[in-house]
């Protein structure tokens, strides 16, 4: 089998050679012969005619050692390709325009491959893929759902002794601190506390000096390529400078690899330093050895699989979290908890224990989008060549007149067909290449390893060979389906209404498939537009500033996965007090206020209470509500004042605890549930629960002018923050307001910081304009995503009907000279085509519609249920079909504006 | 009686062309114009195989592994290509051998029988 593969491969491959090898033993062999027959008495000149005589017909004789090598298949597909390339050359727009749609149908194919396995089947960025290397994840139930559980130190060690299933295990905490370096503006970073074998298991090298390794000094550190980058400009002499992290200096040992920067949620920043574990409770010796949280990753031994190791891993997990008593308290809530840990690949992005489902949910949504631009694609490049089929049917019938059979034909028109799909699918890689580039060049890195590698290649020309299959023969079928005689007289119009009908069936399909994609696409950009007019940036925003600290109660990058340390809360507390009282005693800061970020009330069902008497809302009839905490001023602060009853004072932190929560809600809200009546004092209710929770409304807000930085929302309700609460969080928010230009003071306000809470990192210092700005940014960069995909979408949608419409008027020439002749005015012929493909459009748009409303239902779900802008379903499908109407009116009538070009005495003068 | 024309006949040697060929490369390598010489001398004239059968079978039996070819040089200076057997030609030699004596004597079986 392998000896005859060879000699198949070898007769393919060096053809030139075997023909020439046949060829002289030919010659030889007539030689002798010759010289033979002369011996025995004929003339040289007889002797040779004799001996080709008895030879035979040495091509003939060629072409059977051809066929017997097996190389003639080789041979044909060699000569369809010229054919085809032939062909290609001679129709240079149609072949580009083909080529061009196919091109971006692979394109978006191959970028949606290349992103989700990027995402879901691959190591962190800059860790290599290898069997033996897995994620210990563990998980616990909140809210019914298995969510992500960070590790206590002792439970890392005890995996760490489960010698026999793994050669090694890394742990790791990380924390965002404010970084100091001489001669280096003060920076954030993220400190990435680390075990000795971090580097060594997750096979990272330094790309200057070294990575960290057992039996290193406490004060060493690792800087991320990106640290290195921003704050030290590539500083060659890089290694031997200090760095400060939390007032602790570390002395920069090694730069990591370019792409690396973590693999747990600390991977999002790139700005990273790493340093020994042992650094840690210098730099945090608020943070005690178990409250710190731990991701981890291992090495299996030979022989063990992530499944034995899961299994012995689970059984130490609930042995150490009973004895280490991580739970606060009782065997109760571990049993409602039900902490548990696995042992799974590590993957870029599965530290979540429903990232698996998520992968797979993710993998048939690209599918479904993937298949249907490949549809439209196909659809589109079918009409295209179904036209030129049509056109060709003379050179069809000639060639099948001349002997070709059918199959021959068609397998020249397929074979043209995959070559423009494979032309397109080395576009499509070229474009996807060049994106990942030109993304790396921006961004730098990912958290994930985004690269096109061969697996993406082989997906590409994987669906380049279906697709030339798809739409290249259900024209070639047609184009060869036809009686010679008929289409060489050219009178065959039947046969030709045939393969039109093809084309126009293929046009209604391609519009029908792309107005469901348009739709989703209008409907993300109207959504953006939605948030983009709801937030409206703040008129005050430049002299709002917000200062973000980090809570010496942080641990790691979560907020609930283990007990608050009380005594770090309430240091937190007193040291939040001393810096507000030393802010608000600079010059130029006229309010300075601690904001906790989680409200005590928020994304809950209410209803009115059973006391509301006169409501113009239904009684049983339940609202959201958006909680958002707010201290006395705040509104006045932020811009939107209270205009009826009182400001919160701090007074009505009490009632938080008391469960009837003293709020001030939105002008808007007022209006929806009372009317014109007052609300202030008024009732509501939380629904479907036996734990009573009222809010009573002691003011209201003007919304209009709301700039809250957040969606607006007409429920959204201004409650007093939970003293239990504020003690939760990673990091502190406070706001200040300047009479001065902000950026003068922002100085001063870090130093402030550095004196009254030494300990905190500054994690974000900037005016509300700033943050504003930042994020209606992102969000102009989505929605310009969004159209340029919509005006891809339609475009393609424009292509396949020019085609149809320009292939019908070149048909009908013979036809259109005669109508003109006997008097049709041009704007009637042009109006004939041009309502034929507005028809073809509004039959495309019918057919859609259901698809359409089905995935704009999906889209709309995929939006925040808290936030739902008001996408209305008629609105969206309304602006696409106008939109599809007027490109298909424009791709109608350039080419039918053509028709009236015509010129009978030219055309009916043609024999 | 069968004539030696008849015996030329592509259709009548299908088959049996291989067997020949095989057969006569086992005793020495040889190249296309001397195996038909051969062919012709040994059945005493009554199988002259032609180029147009030869050449095709050679290359059939070279695709499939059973021969390999190497040029070399003749003994009047020409260069010539030569066929030799390969282990999976004489295998099959060998097999078809086996088989083609069993057709020949049912063969010969049935003849004398219906005479």
């Amino acid at each position: 089998m392998i000896t005859r593969a060879r000699l198949w491969l070898r007769s393919a491959m060096f053809r030139g050679r075997l023909e020439r090898e046949m060829q002289a033993e030919m010659t030889e062999h007539l030689a002798r012969s010759t010289e033979r027959l002369v011996a025995r008495g004929l003339s040289p000149d007889l002797a040779r005619r004799q001996a080709m005589l008895e030879f035979g017909r040495v091509t003939d004789l060629q072409e059977e050692g051809r066929m017997a090598r097996g190389a003639q298949g080789l041979d044909a597909l060699l000569g369809d390709m010229r054919f085809a390339f032939r062909h290609f050359l001679r129709h240079p727009l149609s072949t580009l325009t083909m080529v061009l749609v196919l091109s971006i149908g692979i394109a978006i194919n191959v970028v949606l491959f290349t992103v989700l396995r990027s995402v879901t089947d691959r190591p962190p960025s800059g860790v290599e893929a290898l069997d033996d290397m897995v994620r210990i994840r563990g998980s616990e139930l909140k809210d019914g759902n298995r969510r992500e559980r960070a590790f206590a130190r002792s439970e890392v060690e005890a995996y760490a002794d489960l010698t026999r299933h793994f050669s090694s295990v890394a742990a790791w905490t990380s924390q965002p601190v404010t970084a100091a370096a001489p001669d280096v503006a003060a920076f954030t970073v993220t400190a990435t506390f680390v075990t000795d074998d971090y580097f060594d298991v997750l096979g990272v090298k330094a790309l200057r000096g070294r990575s960290l390794v057992r039996g290193d000094a406490a004060q060493v550190a690792v800087l991320s390529h990106a640290a290195w980058t921003r704050s030290f400009a590539q500083d060659p002499g890089i290694l031997g400078r200090t760095i400060t992290l939390a007032d602790v200096a570390f002395t920069i040992v090694g730069v990591a690899a370019p792409r690396f920067r973590g693999a747990a949620w600390e991977a999002r920043d790139d700005m990273q330093v790493w340093v020994p574990l042992a650094s840690h409770d210098r730099a945090f010796p608020g943070v005690s050895r178990e409250s710190a949280l731990f991701s981890a990753v291992g090495r299996l031994r030979p022989g063990t699989t992530r499944e034995d190791a899961g299994v012995v891993a689970k059984a130490v997990a609930a042995r150490s979290l009973s004895v280490r008593n991580i739970y606060p308290d009782s065997a109760a809530e571990i049993a409602s908890r039900d902490p548990s840990v696995e042992v799974v690949r590590l993957l870029a992005d599965n530290l979540e224990p429903g990232a698996e489902a998520d992968a797979r949910f993710a993998t048939i949504a690209f599918s479904v989008l993937g298949l249907l631009t490949l549809l439209v694609t196909c659809a589109n490049v079918g009409a295209l060549q179904t036209g030129l089929a049509l056109a060709r049917r003379r050179e069809v019938a000639i060639r099948m007149s001349l002997g070709a059979h059918r199959g021959r034909v068609i397998r020249q028109l397929v074979t043209e067909s995959v070559a423009l799909a494979i032309i397109a699918a080395l576009g499509a890689v070229g474009v996807t290449w060049g994106l990942v580039r030109v993304l790396l060049h921006i961004v730098g890195s990912f958290s994930f390893e985004l690269v096109l590698d061969h697996t993406a290649i082989v997906f590409a020309f994987g669906i380049a060979l279906p697709v030339g299959l798809l739409f290249g023969l259900s024209p070639a079928l047609h184009a060869t389906r036809n009686a010679v005689a008929g289409a060489l007289r050219d009178s065959s119009r039947a046969i030709a209404g045939g393969r039109a009908r093809l084309q126009r069936g293929l046009v209604v399909a391609q519009i029908a498939l792309t107005q469901p994609l348009a739709v989703c696409v209008v409907a993300m950009v109207y959504m953006g537009i939605d948030v983009y007019q709801k937030n409206p940036a703040n008129p005050n925003g430049e002299q709002i500033i917000q200062l973000r600290l980090t809570s010496s109660n942080a641990r790691g990058m979560s907020n609930d996965a283990a007990p608050a340390d009380p005594g770090a809360a309430s240091r937190d507390r007193q040291e939040t007090e001393v810096l507000l009282q030393a802010l608000r005693g600079v010059p130029n800061i006229s309010y300075a206020a601690f904001i906790p970020e989680r409200a005590p009330v928020n994304l809950e069902a209410y209803t009115l209470s059973d006391s509301e008497g006169s409501s113009s809302w239904g009684k049983g009839d339940a609202f959201y509500l958006i909680g958002r905490s707010a201290t006395p001023g705040y509104l006045d602060l932020i811009g939107t004042p209270v205009v009826l009853g009182r400001d919160l004072v701090a007074a009505d932190s009490v009632g938080v605890m008391a469960n009837a929560i003293p709020v001030v809600i939105g002008d808007d809200m007022a209006r929806r549930l009372w009317g014109e009546a007052s609300p202030i004092g008024r009732r509501v209710e939380r629904a479907g629960t036996k734990d009573p929770l009222a809010l009573e409304v002691v003011g209201v807000y003007r919304e209009d002018v709301a700039a809250l930085g957040h969606s607006r929302n007409p429920f959204t309700v201004m409650v007093p923050p939970d003293p239990r609460l504020s003690t939760m969080a990673v990091s502190r928010l406070i706001m200040l307001r300047v009479s001065s230009s902000a950026d003068a003071i922002v100085s001063t306000i870090r130093d402030v910081v550095r004196d009254k809470a030494p300990r905190a990192a500054i994690m974000e210092l900037r005016t509300l304009a700033s943050q504003q700005a930042e994020e209606r940014a992102i969000l102009w960069g989505a929605i310009g995503l969004f159209s340029t995909a919509g005006l891809v979408v339609l475009l393609l949608c424009a292509l396949g009907l020019y085609a149809v419409v320009a292939f019908a008027v070149g048909e009908r020439t013979g036809e259109i000279a005669v109508r003109m002749a006997v008097g049709a005015r041009a704007g009637q012929i042009v109006g004939h085509f041009a309502a034929d493909g507005l028809r073809l459009t509004f039959i495309g748009v019918l057919v859609g519609l259901p698809i359409s409303l089905f995935g704009l239902r999906q889209v709309v779900a995929l939006s925040p249920s808290s936030e739902v802008p008001d996408v209305s379903v008629a609105v969206v499908t309304a602006v696409v079909a106008i939109a599809v109407m007027t490109v298909a009116a424009l791709a109608s009538w350039l080419p039918a504006s053509r028709a009236a070009d015509v010129d009978p005495a030219v055309i009916l003068r043609r024999p | 009686m069968t004539s030696p024309s008849q015996m030329t006949n592509p259709t009548f040697l299908t088959g049996t062309l291989e067997l020949i060929v095989l057969q006569l490369l086992r005793a020495e390598p040889t190249n296309g114009y001397d195996l038909t010489l051969r062919i012709q001398a040994i059945s005493r004239d009554v199988l002259n195989v032609n180029a147009g059968s030869l050449y095709p079978a050679l290359y059939r039996l070279e695709q499939r592994g059973l021969l390999k070819a190497a040029w070399s040089e003749s003994e009047n200076g020409r260069k010539t290509k030569v066929y030799a057997l390969t282990a999976a030609g004489r295998k099959q030699l060998n097999e078809q051998r086996a088989s083609w004596a069993r057709f020949s004597s049912a063969l010969a079986t049935i003849l004398a029988d219906t005479r």
